[in-house]
């Protein structure tokens, strides 16, 4: 068991003159469970390898205890990996694939026994330890490269995307086993995933890098509700949070939000909790998470100044909710990034918003809608960097 | 052949001009597969000058190293592809597409008077004529370094006892007394055949083909005893030495002695111009008389699908006057032709000298001794190298040899 | 959905059974243009080239007769056959362990991607692309003891007595001739292992190294028997090609296997018996008796190779 620090870890692949990860600084607790998520190509991998010791770092430092282990090869860490493409040894049993690494150690025969058939026994692969892979199923694989990983007692885990193989339900069930022995061993984990609903649900803390740099690093509640910049905001949630072009005004204790043609009324406990808006007079990006949007019918009594129609141009029922999309007229805020298509310009002056609509809504395409919003749920970002206030 | 002429024809279609289309069709085309590149100056010129003299024959000729123009040939007349003129190995070969008619009778279309009586009799068989040897005939002596041997105050040996001296003076001074290329075993079969023949003579030859006289008589067994026995003579490699790098060897002066016929002169030239070399029967046997072998060169038939025969016979026949016989001797080998001899090659005339005393047909050509040249070639190495004795080996030939009194 | 099916029934009940017909037999109408080939280039001859072992056939004329399968048993309790086939398995497995030794050290080394890599992989690869003819032909001139450069290079460097008469010496023919193919197959050797290693997912060995092993453990436990496809692939193709191998055994040494026999291997002997030892003068040839050989090989190398194939596969599997 050992913490794990990362300082400065910068990696510049030969031939290639952008980095694949700029200075990645990272202090993971003893016993915690990291997950590292961010869009394709961002560096996830690169970062778990050179922590592995697999791929050496251009610049940094890897600490893990109290060790600086740049220099340690690979086996030396105390570490065991498992793989996104699993990289079972095709040619070996399950049991040797398992026991491989007590086998190269010259464990005692019997003690490599026992220690199989009790990681087996956690892993339910008791009655497949003879096969090989290549006769198991995704589900049943996966577990052999979780074997082969807490076989070795590491101090240590590090996993790359190790479900983006499976379907869907699969995947959530091992979600959910992969959490459960990580609990119960308390190995420092590291979890490579690009998928966000595992980020939320799996992470004691979730980092979220893009383009090879740490955008934030915080708990998983914290990074939505608190995201960073537009880019974490966009990247965690689903579907993303709508984010415009806005003009902002104090007025009184709050303020007042220009959207378009639409005026919101900001109330004060906004402005308590980002004190940093108080400044802000003029452009703002503004972000309003579709959860925060309601047809008004369902919320009487919503004040007055945060309500707004939109004419509906798609509904899309997801059985608990209705996913309502409809036109705003106001400038959308783009993130570059080929990963999330769902940010559709109308024209240029023209965005699309989503909101989750009661199931119950009758809204539907071309229909003029009341929407009530929640707005004291807003975020705000600067207009030119994209930073939360 | 009419493939060939459509495949030729079509080729034409695609790469002639319709100008060229037209020559082309003027001229009867006749095709003709030759076994000997190194002749390849010496038989155009004798071609060009046919053409010269018959405007509308044009003769193409492809050259096919010996070895491979076997192979093709047996499977181009399997195939009814083989070219209108082309050359079998004279024997029971001949025969053989004869009356498989594969080949045209000649018999009364050739007139092959004019031919040394050896040629004549070597292109009857059974009383036809299948083919005809139009590049001459071929003896075999051995040939030497005249200036090797000067330097080393030998003269050529005319008996077993004298070679072997020769042998070991010019070992003493550092010198290769003989290239010797027996890879394939046909240089060792030729030096057989010129021992064995100096025992036997032109008339033991025939008692043997008779059944009256045995290769294994203790006689003829000192002729395998002589080869076993001049094996230390050769070139080092010579059991792994093939024929035309032998041959090369002894023009480049590597060795002081070459078994070779009178065909391989013009390819010294081509390698070494400067050669200086002289020609004398093959050393006897002690007490016999030293021997050359005469064998006929490529026999030449028609293909009997040729399109054209009548003028490949004339051509056959042309190439047996004195004119075309001259420029063969001249320029190749010795000729079938009467009353022609090499105008201004030495050489030759030394060959034709050696050939007077003791000339013997050799042994292949003949049906009852056809299998002892390859039964040399199969078992030569093993005598050089001590594996069988030279009774052993004598008796080995004796038993493929086919009497045609029994 | 039984109305449906009565209905289609009803309307085209020869529709349906052309269709079953083509499910059927469908698949056969792809394979047709090879398999045409196939039986006129590979089936008719070989049936045609026994129908021809069964007789006299001298290769010349058309005068035969039927001998039913005296050219078998001749040839079966002749000497020279199993001499020459001696030959050849000592060829296959002298190659076959260089391949398998020298072939896969140097693919492992240029897999590390060395610098040159380019360099050396086009040097290596050469011979295979040089024909077999020129590549004996260039070697006949290198061994040869009177004007070959590697006698005169061993003087040279002092190493005179190392020089030997090397494709003439009844000791060393065989081997010098077993080394030429080794120095002409190498590139094969590393093309194909190499593909192998490059087939090895990377991650394996990462996963391998993290585990623990390195250097030569991860090369014996982990990618030795992942190359196992190529090893059989290697020496199934060795197989087949040293027990037909011709045309650099003839440039070397000549249509008699010289000297004396010693590197006579099955097809210099089929080919001798076919077309004779020499161009002067060869009457004992006889096709038949040189189909009949020819068989004789073909069928045991059939059966071999394909037990060869059995058992790599199933130690590829069980690796
Ligand atoms: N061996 C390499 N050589 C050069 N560049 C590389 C190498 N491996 C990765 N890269 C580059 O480094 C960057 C980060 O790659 P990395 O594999 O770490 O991304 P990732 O976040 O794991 O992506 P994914 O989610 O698709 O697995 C990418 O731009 C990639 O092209
Ligand atoms: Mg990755």
């Amino acid at each position: 068991m050992a913490r794990v620090q990362l300082s400065g870890l910068t990696k510049a692949y030969s031939g290639s003159d952008a980095s694949a990860v700029s200075d990645l600084s990272l202090d993971i607790a003893d016993g915690e469970f990291l997950v590292l998520v961010g869009p394709s190509g961002c560096g996830k991998s690169t970062a778990l390898k050179m922590i592995a010791g697999l791929e050496e770092s251009t610049s940094g430092e890897v600490w893990i205890g109290d060790e600086m282990v740049n220099d340690h090869a690979a086996r030396d860490r105390d570490i065991a990996m498992v793989f996104q493409s699993y990289a079972l040894y095709p040619h070996m049993s399950v049991f040797d694939n398992i026991a491989f690494a007590l086998q190269i150690a010259k464990r005692p025969k019997a003690e490599i026994r026992e220690r199989v058939a009790e990681v087996a026994r956690i892993l339910q692969l008791e009655n497949y330890l003879d096969r090989r892979p290549g006769s198991l199923s995704g589900g049943q694989r996966q577990r052999v490269a979780m074997g082969r990983a807490i076989i070795r007692q590491p101090a240590v885990f590090l996993m790359d995307e190790p479900l983006s193989n499976l379907d869907a339900k699969l995947r959530v069930q091992m979600r959910s086993e992969i959490a459960r022995i990580q609990h119960r061993l308390k190995v420092t984990t590291v979890y490579v995933t690009h998928d966000q609903v595992e980020a939320m649900t799996m992470g004691d803390r979730v980092a979220l890098m893009r383009d090879g740099v740490l955008q934030q690093v915080d708990t998983p509640e914290r990074i939505y509700n608190r995201p960073n910049n537009t880019f974490v905001a966009s990247f965690i949630g689903s579907p993303s949070m709508n984010l415009y072009h806005a003009t902002l005004v104090r007025e009184g204790s709050g303020g007042r939000v220009r959207l378009g043609d639409v005026e919101l009324s900001v109330p004060a406990s906004v402005y308590e909790s980002h004190p940093a808006l108080a400044q802000t007079n003029g452009a703002v990006i503004l972000g309003i998470r579709s959860e925060n949007l309601e047809d008004a019918v369902f919320v009487p009594n919503h004040p007055e100044g945060q309500q707004f129609t939109a004419t509906v141009t798609l509904a899309e029922s997801l059985g608990s909710d209705l996913m309502v999309h409809f036109r705003i007229n106001a400038p959308p805020a783009k993130i570059v990034d080929q990963d999330l298509l769902d940010e559709i310009a109308v024209g240029d002056d023209f965005g699309v918003c989503v909101g989750r609509f009661n199931a119950r809504s009758a809204a539907k395409p071309g229909d003029t809608v009341n929407i009530a919003i929640d707005c004291s749920e807003l975020h705000f970002f600067d207009a030119e960097n994209g930073r939360a206030f | 052949m009419k493939n060939h002429l459509i495949g030729a024809l079509l080729g034409g279609c695609v790469l002639a001009t319709a100008g060229t289309m037209a020559a082309a069709q003027d001229k009867v085309v006749l095709t003709m597969w030759h076994g000997h590149p190194e002749w390849k100056n010496a038989v155009e010129a004798i071609l060009a000058r046919y053409e010269e003299q018959n405007p509308n024959i044009d003769i193409q000729l492809e050259e096919i190293p010996g070895q491979s123009l076997i192979a093709r040939l047996n499977t181009a007349l399997a195939a009814g592809e083989a070219p209108d003129l082309f050359a079998l190995r004279l024997g029971p070969a001949v025969a053989a597409a004869g009356e498989a008619g594969q080949i045209i009778d000649l018999t009364d279309k050739v007139d092959i008077s004019g031919m040394t009586e050896a040629a004549q009799s070597a292109a009857r068989y059974d009383g036809k004529i299948w083919s005809v040897p139009i590049f001459g005939s071929y003896t075999v002596g051995l040939y030497y370094h005249k200036e090797i041997f000067d330097e080393n105050g030998v003269t050529p040996p005319a008996n077993k006892t004298e070679f072997m001296e020769v042998c070991r003076k010019l070992q003493d001074s550092g010198v290769t007394p003989m290239i010797a290329p027996a890879q394939d075993g046909v240089i060792p079969a030729f030096l057989y055949m010129m021992m064995a023949s100096s025992v036997l003579g032109a008339d033991g030859f025939e008692e043997v083909r008779a059944g009256t006289r045995r290769l294994d008589d203790p006689d003829v067994v000192e002729a395998a005893r002589f080869l076993q026995d001049i094996y230390p003579c050769f070139a080092d490699g010579s059991l792994g030495t093939a024929y035309t790098e032998g041959k090369a060897l002894f023009a480049l002066e590597q060795g002081a002695m070459l078994e070779g016929g009178s065909a391989d002169y013009a390819g010294f030239l081509q390698t070494n111009p400067n050669i200086d070399v002289g020609v004398v029967p093959f050393p006897a046997v002690d007490g016999g008389t030293p021997a050359t072998v005469t064998g006929m060169q490529d026999t030449f038939s028609v293909n009997s699908e040729s399109e054209h025969p009548d003028e490949a016979i004339a051509f056959i026949q042309w190439m047996i006057q004195p004119e075309a016989a001259q420029m063969v001797a001249d320029t190749i080998t010795l000729s079938n032709t009467v009353g022609v001899s090499p105008s201004d090659n030495p050489v030759m005339k030394e060959m034709v000298e050696a050939s007077l005393s003791n000339d013997v047909r050799v042994f292949y050509e003949f049906p009852e001794t056809g299998d002892v040249f390859a039964a040399i070639q199969e078992n030569a190495a093993s005598l050089f190298l001590g594996e069988i004795t030279p009774e052993e080996f004598s008796a080995k030939l004796q038993a493929v040899v086919k009497p045609s009194g029994a | 959905m039984l109305a449906q099916s009565r209905q289609w029934d009803g309307r085209g009940g020869r529709r349906r059974r052309q269709s079953a017909l083509a499910r059927r037999y469908g698949h056969l109408l792809f394979v047709a243009p090879g398999f045409v080939f196939f039986i006129a280039f590979m089936v008719l001859p070989s049936l045609a080239g026994f129908a021809v072992s069964l007789t006299n056939w001298t290769g010349v004329g058309t005068d035969f007769s039927f001998v039913g399968l005296d050219n078998f048993v001749e040839a079966l309790g002749s000497w020279p056959l199993y001499r020459a086939a001696w030959h050849n398995l000592i060829m296959f497995l002298a190659i076959l362990v260089f391949q398998h030794t020298v072939g896969l050290f140097v693919a492992v080394q240029l897999h590390a991607k060395p610098r040159f890599m380019e360099v050396y992989r086009t040097i290596l690869f050469l011979p295979v692309i040089i024909s077999l003819v020129s590549t004996g032909f260039i070697w006949t001139l290198m061994l040869s003891p009177n004007i070959g450069v590697i006698n005169a290079l061993l003087k040279d460097l002092g190493l005179g007595f190392l020089a030997r008469a090397w494709l003439s010496d009844p000791d060393l023919a065989l081997a010098t001739v077993i080394g030429v193919q080794c120095w002409n197959v190498l590139g094969w050797a590393i093309i194909i292992y190499l593909a192998g290693l490059q087939a090895i997912p990377e991650e394996l060995l990462q996963a391998a190294e993290i585990d623990g092993a390195t250097g030569w453990v991860r090369f014996r436990r982990v990618v030795f028997p992942l190359l196992s496809p190529s090893f059989t692939a290697l020496t199934v193709l060795t197989f087949i090609g040293q027990f037909r191998v011709f045309d650099i055994v003839y440039v070397l040494t000549g249509p008699l296997g010289s000297p004396n026999f010693e590197t006579d291997v099955l097809a210099t002997l089929i080919y001798r018996s076919a077309f004779g030892g020499s161009s002067i003068a060869s009457n004992d040839v006889r096709m038949s008796y040189a189909v009949a050989l020819a068989v004789i090989v073909f069928v045991i190398m059939a059966i071999a190779s394909t037990f060869l194939i059995r058992v790599l596969r199933r130690r590829e599997i069980s690796a």
